[in-house]
């Protein structure tokens, strides 16, 4: 049965995390002193692409012909992470390497275990996941490191093809030896 | 007599920002309500996305998204108290997105080169303004997209782009190492002109 | 099923979008919006308002003389006058402060607190620009356009000591623009062959200066992505600052560039030994055309002096059948800052809302054909361009197309003829057979000094000289 969560190797992670009545404020205050860049906790996860941590608690109205108003009774903790590989490692790891920012944020959610009790923990998260219908990426088979990697490689490709203009076949195929081929 | 709007309200639209972008990169979540009538068919058509070309070539084909995704929630998870249940009347679509550049410039991509598409999806929904034109499509954008928070992103200083050109390098020299194996320095030359015209479009 | 193919399609309540000519209101605009004057003496005037009673004094006594769209019976006048006023302009003559919040945030920010996404760092930066440029003092801006140079003194002594002696205003920054005989850039190029042709203005475009309309054709560039009031390209009425800002009136951009000609050369001359084109090519593949305006998107090898000399020609090109760039690299100056229908710009509707119409003049006495060591002496560009939105049109050109390349596929590169050096690196690939990649990137253009103005139409300047603040 094909995951719609899946889109090559990578996967979409979605979860709505009810928030305890009173605690927005703390939450959104918590999410948004988070350092970002190197220096944010989701940096300590070596299989997160990209991900964001929004509090959600407004429906909009879109007006006519919408007959219904919806409102939300909580604020919700939106967690989306897109990841290389499978869930349950990427949730272990959360729960090894950021444990204390975890407990920080979604402390705030009802019914939230905790993550020194990890399987409560990965079970609370899995039941709070939306499942997606589709999900896609350019480059759905690469993981991070993959990334990170061939980003790294480009760039001495080009310091390389820019210095070896106009050097003799055999000076060049020395340097390429040298410089390049142990790379790939 | 010209079909025009009224003229636009002097108040431009508010950008999205802060949570939703980290130097170059930019990340856009919608939340809206399904006509219910029309619920099935998103579910359906999306269900079935990823194998029909037309999405492939269309929506999916843009080279300046990273992440993409879409969900159809009819109801919000539910943990016992305190929290009370969240019955929803309608079936909404949740989008999300990860993409380089600037929101506004974005959406006139989505507005001017498959404005189908779009109003196709998101026009299941109620008082969808249609694109084109592109502006009341930002406006209802920037009014329906949830903001703040924390972005992270593992390469920010990578574009869509630049990632597609570098595995595409990645891989372009390693079939050069490959064919290398014992060439002569003529040979070798000649190999290396034909990897560096077939990468010269992604260094 | 039909009628679910029928909703599917067009939602019901969308109008069909129309396209009507419409004629634009020349007796309101301001004249150099739609024409680009040829006299040979211009002068740019940014002056600081002192008295503001008596500095409307002065407007109300210019105002006829302010030159409107209108055409000419017969031989141009002796003098063409324009004005145009910066945020902290309208601020001191007493603009309401709910009508100056209607402006966009870029205008009131002003171009010297945005220097860092258009790209003027080092000695780009505003720290460094002229006297009277980017700190607030710049008010208004006249610019004049004589036959001769009598007449541009006269003008400017009538500004200097009529202004001076009752107290109005300040001349706080000047420049003189000097046209080359040769009708060339600084750098050798002929500037200016691109223009975007306008529609309802009554003035057929020349091929390749519209939009492209997706069938190998060209259109014109809806009216309202210049003057506001008018339908643009999003078949609305461009969002507009209140009355009487919001109709006839446009956002104006000065940029005073300086460009080291020697150091262009120079660099030209050096790289051209490295590069298997040669010198005059690897000139041509910076800028996307021959010195003489030959597009290299037409005449890739050689300069096409027929084809130059052609109007009808010599901007009617397409790039969709160069994707990668080896007639005219995707970096190339012409080709960022009007990717017309580049790869990735969908046949234009991604480049249509980002046109500018171009009024700038060169500066400075030229460097002696041949020479490559810099004489000391000031010369460049004064770059003016007109658009409906800031921050759409100049400000995306100069941000993502020019400083640099991710939209057009090119990463990181930025303008090798006129970006910010990269600290130390930077490149332009030269696609061909093997590429050539030219490094590192130099500064031939440096910013002396800018500012974002608004040139109001003939109505909204009346209500400024006569409004009870």
């Amino acid at each position: 049965m094909f995951d719609h969560n899946r889109a090559g190797t990578a996967y979409a992670f979605t979860a709505f995390t009810a928030i305890l009545p009173g605690h927005e404020e703390a939450v959104r205050e918590r999410i948004e002193s988070l350092p970002r860049g190197p220096e944010s906790p989701l940096a300590r996860l070596d299989t997160l692409h990209y991900s964001r941590l929004q509090i959600f608690d407004e429906l909009v109205y879109q007006g006519p012909p919408q007959k219904k108003r919806d409102r939300l009774k909580s604020s919700y903790l939106v967690f989306t992470a897109s990841l290389d590989g499978d869930l349950d490692p990427f949730l272990d790891a959360i729960a090894d390497r950021l444990p204390a920012e975890a407990d920080g944020w979604w402390g705030h959610c009802v019914a939230y275990p905790g993550a020194a009790n990890r399987e409560a923990f990965k079970r609370w998260l899995k039941h709070n996941q939306v499942p997606n219908a589709l999900f896609s990426s350019m480059y759905s088979t690469e993981s991070v490191q993959a990334v990170r990697s061939a980003l790294a490689l480009r760039e001495r490709v080009l310091e390389f093809a820019t210095a070896a203009q106009g050097l003799e076949p055999a000076e060049l195929q020395r340097r390429f030896h040298t410089e390049l081929a142990g790379l790939v | 007599m010209s079909q025009v709007e009224a003229p636009r309200p002097i108040e431009r639209v508010a950008i999205p920002g802060g949570g939703n972008t980290y130097g170059a990169r930019t990340a856009l979540m919608l939340f809206t309500p399904i006509q219910p009538k029309w619920t099935l068919l998103v579910r359906v058509s999306l269900w079935l996305g990823k194998w029909i070309p037309f999405v492939q070539q269309h929506i999916l084909q843009f080279r300046f998204i990273h992440f993409v995704r879409w969900a159809v929630v009819r109801e919000l998870p539910y943990n016992g108290p305190p929290q009370e249940p969240d019955r929803l009347n309608y079936s909404y679509l949740l989008f999300e997105t990860n993409f380089d550049g600037a929101w506004r410039n974005y959406i006139d991509s989505f507005a001017y080169c498959i404005s189908r598409d779009i109003r196709y999806l998101w026009g299941r929904g109620f008082a969808f303004p249609g694109p084109p034109p592109a502006e009341p499509l930002k406006a209802w954008i920037a009014e329906n997209s949830m903001e703040g928070g924390t972005y992270y992103c593992a390469y920010p200083e990578a574009s869509t782009r630049d990632v597609l050109a570098a595995v595409a390098v990645r891989d372009r020299l390693g079939a050069l190492v490959n064919e290398s194996e014992g060439l002569s320095p003529e040979a070798f030359q000649d190999a290396y002109r034909r990897f560096l015209v077939d990468v010269q479009a992604h260094l | 099923m039909d009628g679910l193919k029928q909703r599917l399609g067009r939602p019901p309540a969308l109008p069909r979008r129309e396209r009507e000519p419409e004629a634009v209101d020349l007796a309101d605009i301001q004249g150099n919006v739609l024409r680009g004057y040829t006299y040979p003496c211009a002068a740019y005037i940014f002056l600081r308002v002192d008295d503001v009673e008596r500095a409307k004094a002065l407007l109300a006594r210019m105002l006829p003389r302010i030159t409107t769209g209108e055409p000419w019976d017969g031989a141009e006048p002796a003098l063409a006058i324009q004005l145009a006023f910066t945020y902290e302009g309208l601020r001191r003559l007493g603009v309401p402060d709910e009508t100056l919040a209607t402006f966009p945030e870029e205008f009131r920010q002003g171009m010297a607190s945005r220097a860092d996404i258009l790209g003027d760092r080092g000695p780009s930066a505003p720290e460094s620009w002229e006297e009277g440029l980017g700190t607030g003092e710049a008010h208004a801006l006249v610019t004049v356009w004589a036959v001769d140079d009598d007449h541009l003194d006269e003008i400017r002594e009538e500004l200097r000591t009529v202004g001076a002696a009752a107290g109005a205003t300040t001349v706080v920054n000047e420049t003189r623009a000097k046209a080359l005989a040769s009708g060339s850039d600084h750098f050798g190029f002929y500037d200016g062959i691109s223009q975007p042709a306008v529609a309802g203005t009554g003035v057929k475009g020349r091929p390749g200066d519209g939009r492209p309309d997706g069938k190998g054709n060209w259109r014109d560039v809806a009216t309202g992505e210049f003057l506001l009031g008018y339908v643009d390209e999003d078949a609305g009425l461009p969002a507009a600052p209140a009355a009487p800002f919001d109709r006839n009136g446009t956002f104006m951009v000065y940029r005073k560039l300086a460009m080291d000609v020697a150091a262009f050369r120079s660099f030209v001359e050096e790289a051209g030994r490295r590069y298997s084109g040669g010198p005059e090519l690897l000139a041509a593949k910076i800028v996307g055309r021959w010195p003489d305006g030959t597009p290299l998107a037409l005449s890739p090898d050689a300069p096409d002096p027929e084809l130059a000399a052609d109007p009808g020609r010599t901007n009617d090109f397409s790039y969709r059948d160069d994707p990668i760039g080896l007639k005219c690299p995707v970096g190339a100056h012409i080709r960022r800052v009007n990717p017309r229908d580049a790869d990735g710009f969908f046949d234009g509707e991604l480049t249509k809302r980002h046109r500018i119409i171009r009024r700038g003049r060169s500066y400075g006495e030229p460097l002696p054909a041949g020479v490559t060591e810099d004489d000391g002496l000031e010369r460049g560009l004064v770059f003016v361009c007109f658009n409906a939105d800031l921050w759409r049109q100049f400000e995306t050109i100069q941000s993502f197309w020019v400083e640099e390349g991710d939209t057009l596929g090119i990463g990181k590169d930025r303008d090798f003829l006129i970006g910010c050096p990269n600290g130390g690196g930077g490149k332009l690939t030269i696609p061909g057979n093997p590429p050539f990649f030219l490094s590192p990137q130099q500064r031939f253009v440096t910013t002396r000094g800018g500012e974002y103005l608004f040139q109001p139409s003939i109505t909204a300047l009346r209500v400024l000289a006569t409004a009870e603040r």
